[in-house]
């Protein structure tokens, strides 16, 4: 019983890792109907120079700054590079390309080994009978719960999110109705870099150290996470990360790793069929 | 204004590719051959870039050193080693176009790869076109047994783990262990599920994951499921069948969980400074290697010196302290050299395909090399080697005494 109660708790750790990556994805994939693939790579090159200040200064909101600010530059670069420069339908292509680029970038700067991500004292610690939560793990899971709100919030209500739902709907038809398609685009590639880099100070405290690699991992799984969520819905996405972190411990942890992607990969299909639209069946977006 | 940005933004990228480049520097180029007489080409097939990148680089610089001495010394017959390096990304596809690239440049032999999953591609092809190959890490057992040109100047984990487990279990007094299993990576794979549950059922040690084994595959980021599970088995130790960036890993959560039962691995565990970046979490961890980086003989620290002199100007970002890998390396060109020297290969393209085979049956030959951790090759063409029990004390890898 205590064993299962853990493994649960691990799901939903891991989940959170992807349920935050999921939300930066959906913004950009949801709402502006782009496919990001260079996002894994955004997270790890966040989580790298995160790690780089906190062992530099060992102060975690600089490094959480550094990582916001370059998750949101790379970001802005994916934009221009691999959206805005490019004509025709390879978009998609050249952020898999841009990924590329990143992840040898980082493997030049930082090495291909693991680098620790210096163990942080948080003070406090929740133990809940033989189950404890150490402080870092409180934090992702509150800072998960916070984005999902925060975010649904800012789509569903906020002046930026009616306008980038109305471009979602039809780009034409918003620019005729007064949005600046350029502006809310680049904020939106903005705040999915700055999600990212979030995602990568998280996952630096949770995974206890980091290589170039690990946004390929993150990354799949997030993207499942959005599509099972249903793309344009961060409560979709985050819940829909929690679900699949769940499974796959419970997956690992039960039948071996080797069985993880035969199962949940299919699962994910047969999700699709049955509710294409996604978790939430009323999809957030109201697509023309 | 648009343009201006945009242009700002290419130039960032520009320079942080630029950057992230210029920290190399090719070897091998130094200094031109002497008048009339070309340099003898030595293949070199590592991973520069991808996973194995850190390790392929440190392979680089016992490469290098070894040319650099060997050429300061007048080369060999009076003639220069040159290095022809390509890159195999740690993977298999790439390491057999390597090979081949290679082979069509005229090379006289190739060092490497570096990754067992890369030899079990590349001997075969090494084979059929007759050139040696001296892979450096790949130690999975049984791997280079049966190949007339494929060499391996490692120890095998089978070899090291007969050494270093009865050690681990004696000093720990182990009754009961858990194995810890990558599922994706050849040798770790071998190491979990073939060469550790006999040693220890020899030993009278009950593993407790044998009919329910505990997996996870290469590049996972999280471990918490098998690390609670192993927890559940309330085991006395547990041994890993992994690479070193994911023992890092396992051992950091388990300190996380709560659990403090000892480590043990076998040689990937010497890779990616688990030592230095695992801090009090991996104290006591066992492991064994055929070379000891504190071992105090004078040959020994001198290899360190000049590998600390020349790695940081060649990669800025490999490890300042050499691994087995750059050993088995270096001593893989002296090995070269040697019967490049002894057997009088003249290096002409004429010649070339005989003095290939020349080269085989040199080193099929060699059993009193006197390298810094070799000795040769068996009838497998596995490397004969000294073997160390090593455990972790501070932040370094020591003999276990």
């Amino acid at each position: 019983m205590f064993v299962l109660a853990q493994q649960l708790l691990n799901g939903l750790l891991l989940g959170s890792m992807y349920a935050l990556l999921a939300i930066s994805y959906t913004l950009v994939l949801g709402v502006l109907d782009m496919l990001n693939l260079a996002q894994g790579e955004i997270l790890t090159a966040g989580a790298l120079t995160a790690c780089s200040v906190l062992r530099g200064t060992g102060s975690l909101p600089l490094a959480l700054g550094a990582a916001v600010l370059t998750g949101a530059v790379l970001s802005l670069l994916v934009e221009y590079f691999c959206f805005r420069l490019p004509r025709g339908d390879t978009q998609v292509v050249t952020t898999i390309a841009m990924g590329m680029v990143l992840q040898n970038v980082c493997t030049e700067i930082w090495g291909s080994e693991p680098l620790k991500f210096p163990r942080l004292e948080w003070g406090f610690r929740l133990s809940l009978g033989p189950l404890s939560l150490n402080g870092g793990q409180i934090v992702l899971l509150a800072l998960t719960a916070a984005m999902m709100l925060l975010l649904s919030a800012v789509i569903d209500r906020s002046r930026f999110g009616r306008q980038i739902r109305a471009m979602a709907s039809s780009t034409k038809a918003a620019r005729v109705a007064g949005v600046d398609i350029r502006a809310a685009t680049v904020k939106t590639f903005a705040l999915s870099g700055l999600i990212a880099g979030v995602a990568g100070v998280m996952a630096g405290i949770e995974f206890t150290s980091i290589t170039p690699f690990i946004g390929g991992a993150v990354g799949e799984k997030a993207m499942a996470a959005m599509v099972i969520g249903g793309a344009g819905s961060a409560l979709g996405a985050g819940a829909a990360g929690l679900i699949l972190g769940v499974a796959e411990i419970l997956c690992v942890g039960y039948l071996g790793a080797q069985y993880r992607e035969i199962i949940i990969f299919p699962l994910l299909i047969l999700f699709l069929c049955l509710r294409p639209s996604g978790l939430f069946r009323k999809g957030r977006v109201d697509r023309a | 204004m648009k343009r201006k940005l945009a242009l700002a933004l290419a130039l960032a990228l520009g320079l942080t590719l630029l950057l992230g480049g210029c920290g190399e520097k090719k070897p091998g180029t130094e200094g031109p051959a002497q008048a009339g007489t070309d340099p003898f080409s030595i293949g070199v097939a590592v991973p520069l870039t991808g996973a194995g990148s850190s390790a392929g680089k440190m392979e680089v610089v016992g490469i290098t050193m070894a040319v650099n001495e060997i050429n300061a010394a007048g080369g060999v017959n009076g003639r220069e080693l040159s290095v022809n390096l390509v890159d195999t990304a740690g993977d298999p596809k790439e390491a057999a176009n390597a090979v081949r690239k290679l082979v069509s440049e005229g090379v006289l032999a190739i060092v490497g790869p570096h990754y067992s999953g890369e030899a079990e591609v590349t001997y075969p092809i090494g084979d059929e076109l007759k050139v040696v190959q001296i892979a450096l890490a790949c130690s999975k057992p049984g791997l280079s047994d049966g190949y007339v040109y494929g060499f391996r100047n490692v120890a095998a984990e089978d070899q090291i783990s007969a050494k270093v487990l009865p050690r681990w279990v004696e000093d720990y007094g182990i009754k009961t262990v858990a194995i810890i299993t990558d599922v994706k990576a050849s040798v770790a794979k071998s190491l979990g599920e073939d060469i550790y549950p006999p040693i220890f059922q020899e030993l009278g040690v009950e593993v407790l994951t044998l009919n329910d084994p505990i997996t996870y595959q290469t590049g996972d980021v999280d471990f918490s499921a098998q690390i609670t599970k192993a927890k559940a088995l309330g085991v006395d130790g547990i041994a890993l069948g992994s690479l070193a960036g994911d023992a890092l890993n396992l051992i950091a959560e388990a300190r996380e969980q709560g659990l403090t039962q000892p480590f043990v691995g076998a040689a990937p565990l010497l890779e990616g400074e688990l030592e230095k970046k695992g801090g009090e979490d991996v104290q006591g961890t066992y492991s064994g290697s055929v070379f000891c980086l504190t071992d105090d003989s004078e040959r020994v620290q001198e290899f360190v010196r000049s590998y600390r002199a020349l790695a940081p100007a060649m990669y800025s970002e490999v490890s300042s302290d050499p691994l087995h890998y750059c050993a088995n390396a270096y001593d893989a060109v002296y090995m070269l050299a040697q019967a490049i020297e002894e057997q009088q290969i003249s290096g002409g393209r004429d010649t070339l395909e005989a003095d290939r085979t020349k080269i085989q049956q040199h080193l099929s030959g060699l059993k009193d090399f006197d390298g810094i951790d070799s000795r040769g090759f068996d009838e497998t063409n596995c490397g004969i080697k000294d073997i160390y029990v090593l455990k972790i004390q501070g932040d370094q890898w020591v003999k276990a005494e």
